[in-house]
């Protein structure tokens, strides 16, 4: 078992709101240390204040080469080698497809794929190598069925399947382990946003299984354990957390 | 069951990233079939279609739209879309042809590659499928079949071919699940990704031609939403 004296640096990606928020306060309030980078300013500025000290906060736009060259600079002052990089940034505007203009298609491209590989591209240089460091990848359900944040947000998640799959020999080799989680449903203020009318939101319910929107915490959880050394010989797996809900018949 | 001499006649078909051992089949298949093809592909700078192939494609009736620079480049697809649609009247089936892409290390791999890859395997799939998919949905119907690689699954060749051949299946699950109840079919064919002998790369390539026709046809059509594996029985691992 990992000593629990010990603390880990942990890197969290889109960690200032929504799931990402969540994760990067699972992993402070158990001992870590953690750095959370994000578009979000304000958001950034408020986990931080609350955290005691053991958040740090970076302004990053995951969609610039630049700004996350510039942030990798920055990260290894503090933290000069990595255990755990999570990657939780994600935008959509669900829409039709024929509605999807080009900007809207290469913005959701540059976030949540470019930008995982950019960042990606930065940081696994920094991480620490043959000592259970890890990577996971918060994917989506969507890549798998299609539905969900519009084609355009599909696409994008459904990436990570295939980066994901050639990184499992790299980074096996060093040590790290690396997995996708995909949830469907959390609730989350993106959520809020794609299904703003509650008999919408209750709809999506009845079609779960466990009978409850997902929760942050527990794709946190589920983000820990998969961080953990404990869980290195899962590596290269595509981990569905959606209460039983796409693989049912109708 | 007897099946036609020329099952496209009257069939008009567009096949994008044609310039290559898969597009070609896919084309001669096509046009052997009696479809009206038009075929879309980047042509590097400097280089020119050769007379022998220009004269091959056009004894087969096939249109060449070679194209230079920017592949996913919105008016030229936008353009070419047009035309066929002006003097054909409409667009059966859309073949995107997905398998850009070369082999390199996580390592070697820079951002400008990344994007590049994504531009020709994504971006353009989507471009043609936005610009197409109208004339189709007016027309009451019509097939799109986007060709990528077991790379999605076992991250073969490059991390940037491996990302956008999962990307776009994740396209083709999106199209068909918003599409399939518009007469719209939407398949993807997932040829194996192992570099392989030239014997093998052209068994594979007359395979997808050969699964491409079958869709063509409308044989295929209780089909929709698949991504298809086609690895001639050799499994992965």
């Amino acid at each position: 078992m990992a000593d629990p004296t010990v603390k880990r640096n942990i890197v969290v990606v889109g960690g200032a709101a929504g799931i990402g928020r969540e994760i990067a306060r699972q992993f402070a309030r158990s001992g870590d240390r953690v750095a959370v980078a994000d578009i979000n300013k304000q958001a950034i500025e408020e986990l931080t204040a609350d955290s005691e000290g053991s958040i740090f906060g970076y302004y990053v736009d995951v969609s610039s080469w630049e700004s996350v060259c510039h942030w990798a600079d920055d990260l290894i002052r503090r933290f000069p080698a990595i255990d755990s990089f999570i990657y939780s940034a994600g935008i959509t505007n669900r829409r039709p497809f024929l509605e999807i203009d080009w900007p809207a298609w290469q913005k959701t491209m540059a976030v949540n794929l470019h930008g995982l590989f950019y960042c990606l591209k930065a940081v696994l240089p920094l991480m620490r190598q043959q000592q259970g460091a890890s990577v996971v990848i918060i994917g989506s359900g969507s890549a798998i069925t299609g539905t969900g944040g519009g084609v355009h947000y599909a696409a994008s998640k459904g990436g990570a399947f295939g980066l994901l799959r050639a990184l499992v020999a790299e980074l096996g080799r060093k040590g790290i382990h690396c997995n996708v989680v995909a949830p469907r449903v959390i609730q989350s203020e993106m959520l809020d946003r794609l299904y703003p009318d509650p008999d919408d939101k209750q709809k999506l319910i009845d079609q779960i299984p466990i009978g409850r929107l997902g929760q942050p915490a527990d794709i946190a959880a589920l983000v820990r354990f998969l961080s953990q050394q404990e869980a290195q010989y899962i590596h290269g797996q595509i981990i569905l957390a959606d209460g039983g809900r796409t693989f049912q018949a109708d | 069951m007897q099946l036609e001499l020329f099952p496209l006649a009257n069939k008009v078909a567009l096949v994008t990233n044609g310039f290559g051992p898969v597009g070609e089949e896919i084309c001669r298949r096509l046009a052997g079939a009696g479809a009206n093809v038009w075929l879309h592909g980047q042509v590097e700078e400097g280089c020119e279609l050769s007379d022998t192939m220009a004269a091959e494609w056009t004894a087969l009736g096939v249109h060449l739209s070679p194209v230079r620079g920017t592949a996913a480049d919105r008016q030229t697809i936008a353009q070419l879309v047009a035309t066929i649609l002006e003097q054909c009247g409409k667009i059966d089936l859309l073949v995107n042809n997905c398998q850009a892409g070369q082999r390199r290390s996580f390592h070697q791999l820079t951002p400008a590659d990344w994007l590049t890859t994504m531009q020709l395997n994504l971006d353009r799939p989507f471009l043609f499928c936005q610009q197409v998919l109208p004339a189709m949905l007016g027309a009451g119907g019509g097939t799109i079949v986007h060709v990528s690689s077991t790379a999605a699954l076992t991250g073969q060749i490059s991390p940037d071919f491996a990302a956008s051949q999962s990307a776009v299946q994740s396209l083709t699950k999106g199209l068909w699940h918003e599409f399939h109840g518009k007469g719209i079919q939407v398949i993807g064919l997932a040829p194996e990704a192992k570099e392989a002998g030239a014997e093998q790369s052209g068994q594979l390539a007359k395979a997808i031609g050969e699964m491409v026709l079958l869709l063509g046809t409308g044989y295929g059509v209780y089909l929709n939403g698949e991504i298809l594996t086609v690895h001639g029985g050799i499994p992965n691992g």
